[in-house]
């Protein structure tokens, strides 16, 4: 026994009191937690209804960025080879998701609404280069969907900007 | 300029060439006659017709009606101002002041001057051109 | 000369008294005052002011209206309210803006200037924050190629006329010219013909907007991507200071750097375009290794060293070796320890030998734009040889100096390679009246610019003997055009590693071992024939080819981008040359130094002597030990039957030039000039097909009538001399 039984007896009453409550751990690859609508997740590089890319790489994101962790590669856009509506456009465009810190001053940046955070975060890979997104992964439409739709699954509480809306 | 106006008379207007030959004389550049003549109105870098209209439209003669007499002119010849007809004969005009104010409207055929035209003499004077009469020196 | 005494005005500019010389632009004088006036279209180089664009509009006390503050001067008492004072003229100023970019696109994201652009950083701070332009602009067909290097966007152009006002007034080519007048202006070249003139590229440097741009830079960079390293061209004896962008490790533009005393900010379409030349296809990346007869063997840089080590060895001091001229002063001075001390040779080919008695009449080129009379003497051209100093005498000339040219095209038309001996009769007083007239205005002058553009042999002495003898002063300058860009420097490195001036091996002797070092060498035909002499031959180059096909190892060479070194321009200014980029390989002065280490001639370390100042300061005048003697002057090439050639290297050639795509439009057309007399005896106009030869056998060329030309002599650019005579005869095609 230690020399202040009364304090450890406090502690473990606590300890007794949440046996019997209800655990709050998310098993989480199978339950996804909803994000809010805002939530800044993986980049997206979006497209003009025509199919066109609405980037003309302007380098405006890189030059915003605080991680340094896009680099773009612009050319010229040809009448046999037309990838944006203006002059140039981004052959290459990069961001290296393992410096991003995901603060969306890109997205403030871009004068054509071309780049947005979307609500992806599951981004680990095994390799470090991996981690370096080029413009067709990030072009393309999100390959995991997050959050899941089943309602029912969710073991957290629903998020107040839905109950008190 | 005197050279840009000989060139002028010979070709009729300046094709390049006229204006590389003005260049090689003067020991200038072609690019700098070339700036010269498309500054003034009176050189022209296209051929132009046998009788060349200008009408002025300059704020005098345009309160006494400028507008209408160009747009006279265009129905009359079936040519836009700064345009010449299929026949090659007339080439149309709008000028800025040609100096005759009190006169206004005033337009030039030629470089001599009609003064106080009104809409209703396009007609006329249209024929009396093609009638091969009227001013067909260079003044 | 003393300066006049400097008349001090007070003017008040926002309330705050500032007291500058009278005259002063009202631009420097509000600087002077603390006061920043936003400008586009002023720029004091490029003569003077126009008020085009508005944008410097101030109030000043007394005038009725707004000014635009770059047309004033200061005079005393004038009151000068700017637009952080006066409501009325921040007003106007952000009407101008506004009025501005009416037309002006906003495609700042695609236009290359985004970041870099005065008219952003302008409307950024003055201008007003939307426009009331509701209707669609005005637009153009875009980009227009004015040239292989220039793109011209004539919907972000402003009209402030800073380019044609260069074309114009600077370098003097007429070519760049604004057309049609009012809303219709434009900039244009003539007919679609490409802007071709040495100096083309300043106006995508001067245009304050996104409207003339390099093509090579296009879509390349940002600036906030870029490092711009501070280095000196290394492509003529000039030595101009430039900024090289880098981008991602590699060479994206290149801007000039303004040295007031050195190139005024003016760069040619040399040293600005020929970057490329690094990126080329052919470049040499490995050392290569002959084996058998024909072949070269790609091998590693331990088996070159020792390779090279055992060649040079195996001479026994029988070791001879060319400069190229392009060599930074610590290269040069690396192998001339290494033949000199190491091999025991003494054998050379400079390509310059300057003697030092000119650096008695050292003075900054900007010296030529303040004399009162030029003189330029030699048969090359100088626009051709150190272009600057060209564009120095036309500035000289519009000052009102008086530029005397004796040479085949010159005002005093004197017969080819014949400086030497007109210089002699400058300073004797003697020759054709002309020349005589001359010799005594240059005399009397009290600033005098003597310019020698030519070959002839020991010109620096002559040069210099000539300047001493007119009595050059302080103020007055002599500048002897180099051939290389830093023949100077490779000269002196040379004498400074061995005792005596060496010899020229040019006998007909077996040698036992021949370096060359660089690509001009290689190309250079004399080094060619000393090498099927050479038992041993080992070669630096930057590209690959047959240039170097006699050698026996041939090792990666550098360009002046990839080196860290000093050079020494033809003022004898010594200047840094930063390492701008990494070469693809072992720097060339590492390698000296391994094959320094298996020849117990110790290089490293080595260190650039030059300071690393942002503006190379030019060193004092020699002394004159004693005014040097005339030499009896060469005699000139005989009479021949024709014409006699006369050919000079034009600036656009050499192996870095012929590796840029872009610059093939620069290069010396296949054209041979005639003079006016000779042509017409003839009937050949400019632009005729002709045939150049000897005795019936000829190449078709392009003719040229030239009305400076000396009768009886025919001009040709020194690549499509090939096989020419000193003498040949043209007829009609």
């Amino acid at each position: 026994m230690s020399p202040q039984p009364l304090p450890s007896l406090k502690g473990f009453a606590v300890t007794l009191r949440q046996i019997f409550r209800k655990p709050i751990t998310q098993e989480y690859p199978e339950y996804k937690r909803p994000v809010y609508p805002r939530f800044r997740g993986r980049h997206r590089l979006n497209l003009h209804d025509n199919g066109l890319e609405k980037c003309v790489g302007c380098s405006l994101c890189a030059a915003a960025c605080p991680a340094d962790c896009i680099r773009v590669v612009p050319a010229e856009n040809t009448p046999q080879n037309r990838v944006s509506p203006g002059e140039r456009y981004a052959r290459i465009y990069e961001i290296n998701m393992s410096r991003c810190i995901f603060c969306g001053y890109c997205e403030l940046a871009c004068p054509f609404d071309a780049i947005t955070l979307g609500n992806e975060y599951e981004l680990s890979e095994y390799h470090r280069d991996d981690q370096i997104y080029t413009k067709e992964m990030l072009l393309a439409p999100p390959i995991k969907q997050v959050p899941v739709a089943d309602r029912e699954r969710y073991d957290t509480p629903e998020p107040v900007w839905k109950t008190e809306s | 300029m005197p050279a840009l106006h000989l060139a002028q008379d010979r070709y009729g207007w300046l094709p390049p060439e006229a204006l590389r030959e003005v260049a090689e004389a003067l020991d200038l550049t072609p690019a700098y006659c070339y700036a010269v003549a498309s500054f003034y109105d009176m050189y022209h870098l296209e051929p132009v017709g046998r009788y060349e209209i200008a009408v002025c439209t300059n704020v005098s003669c345009a309160l006494a009606g400028a507008q209408d007499v160009l747009a006279a002119f265009e129905r009359e010849l079936g040519v836009q101002a700064g345009g010449t007809t299929e026949d090659g004969e007339f080439s149309l005009s709008s000028f800025e002041c040609l100096g005759g104010c009190g006169w206004a409207t005033v337009v030039a055929v030629n470089w001599r001057y009609r003064e106080h035209v009104t809409a209703g003499d396009v007609p006329g004077i249209v024929a009396e051109l093609r009638g091969g009469e009227g001013a067909g020196d260079d003044a | 000369m003393s300066a006049p005494a400097v008349e001090l005005v007070t003017v008040n500019v926002d309330g705050r008294e500032v007291q500058v010389p009278k005259g002063t632009g009202m631009i420097e004088t509000a600087l002077a005052a603390g006061v920043e006036i936003p400008v586009f279209c002023y720029e004091p180089r490029l003569g003077p002011p126009v008020g085009a664009c508005r944008m410097c509009l101030c109030e000043v006390e007394g005038m009725p209206k707004l000014q635009a503050a770059c047309t004033l001067t200061a005079q005393d008492g004038m009151e000068l309210r700017s637009a952080q004072t006066s409501a009325k003229a921040a007003e106007g100023q952000n009407a101008v803006l506004e009025f501005i970019l009416l037309n002006h696109p906003l495609d700042c994201p695609d236009c290359d200037k985004g970041g870099e652009c005065p008219l952003q950083d302008l409307t950024f701070r003055w201008g007003p924050s939307n426009t009331r332009m509701h209707f669609p602009k005005r637009t153009f067909e875009k980009p227009i190629p004015i040239s292989p290097t220039i793109s011209l966007d004539r919907e972000r152009c402003i009209l402030c006329y800073r380019c044609t006002r260069f074309s114009e007034g600077v370098s003097e080519d007429l070519q760049l010219v604004a057309a049609h007048r009012g809303a219709q202006s434009i900039i244009t070249t003539f007919e679609e013909e490409p802007y071709r003139a040495h100096f083309s590229g300043n106006v995508t440097e001067l245009c304050p907007v996104g409207a003339l741009l390099p093509s090579t830079y296009r879509f390349r960079a940002r600036p906030w991507e870029i490092d711009n390293t501070p280095t000196v061209c290394g492509l003529c004896p000039v030595g101009c200071n430039t900024w090289a962008t880098t981008r991602e490790g590699k060479v994206q533009r290149i801007l000039s750097r303004n040295h007031p005393e050195v190139d005024d900010g003016w760069l040619c379409d040399k040293g600005r375009f020929t970057f490329d030349h690094l990126r080329a296809e052919d470049r040499l990346r490995e050392p290569l290794v002959r084996v058998r007869r024909r072949g070269f063997e790609a091998v590693g840089y331990d088996d070159a060293v020792r390779e090279v080590a055992r060649g040079l060895r195996e001479a026994g001091g029988s070791v001879a070796i060319a400069f190229s001229g392009g060599e930074t002063v610590e290269q040069a001075s690396a192998l001339a320890r290494l033949v000199r001390q190491g091999l025991g040779g003494d054998a050379a080919i400079l390509p310059d030998d300057l003697d030092p008695a000119v650096d008695a009449f050292r003075a900054p080129l900007s010296a030529i734009r303040d004399a009162e009379i030029c003189l330029v003497l030699g048969d090359e051209p100088v626009m051709e040889r150190a272009p600057i100093v060209d564009l120095w005498l036309r500035a000289a000339r519009r000052a009102g100096a008086e530029v005397v040219t004796v040479g085949p095209a010159g005002s005093v038309s004197t017969p080819p390679g014949s400086a030497a001996a007109t210089s002699a009769e400058l300073a004797g007083g003697g020759g054709s009246d002309e020349l005589r007239d001359a010799g005594r205005r240059l005399r009397e002058a009290s600033r005098v610019a003597i310019v020698w553009s030519g070959d002839d042999h020991d010109s620096g002495r002559r040069a210099a003997t000539l300047a001493a003898s007119l009595g050059l002063g302080d103020g007055s300058g002599l500048y002897v055009l180099p051939r290389s860009p830093n023949g100077r420097g490779v000269a002196q490195a040379w004498y400074e590693a061995g005792e005596g001036r060496g010899f020229d091996p040019s006998g007909e002797e077996e040698l036992g071992a021949l370096i060359v070092s660089g690509d001009e060498a290689a190309y250079d035909p004399r080094v060619a024939q000393l090498a099927e002499r050479a038992r041993f031959v080992f070669a630096t180059s930057m590209f690959t080819g047959d240039h170097t096909l006699w050698a026996h190892v041939v090792a990666p060479g550098t360009s002046y981008l990839e080196r860290d070194g000093t050079v020494v321009n033809l003022e004898g200014r010594a200047q840094r040359q930063r390492r701008v980029v990494d070469p693809p390989h072992l720097d060339e002065l590492e390698l000296l130094a391994r094959v320094g280490t298996e020849l117990g001639v110790p290089i490293a370390p080595w260190a650039a002597e030059a300071t690393v100042d942002d503006h190379a300061e030019l060193a004092p005048r020699a002394q004159l030990e004693a005014p040097p003697e005339f030499a009896p002057a060469a005699s000139t090439n005989g009479a021949g039957p024709g014409l006699e050639l006369v050919v000079y290297r034009p600036l656009f050639s050499g192996p870095g030039v012929e590796r840029v795509e872009s610059l093939a439009f620069q290069r010396p057309a296949p054209e041979i000039e005639l003079a006016h007399a000779d042509a017409q005896a003839r009937g050949i106009a400019t632009g005729d097909t002709v045939t150049v030869g000897l005795n019936g056998s000829g190449r078709a060329l392009r003719a040229a009538v030239r009305r400076k030309l000396r009768p009886g002599v025919a001009r040709i650019a020194a690549e499509h001399a090939d096989g020419l005579g000193s003498h040949v005869e043209v007829t009609k095609a």
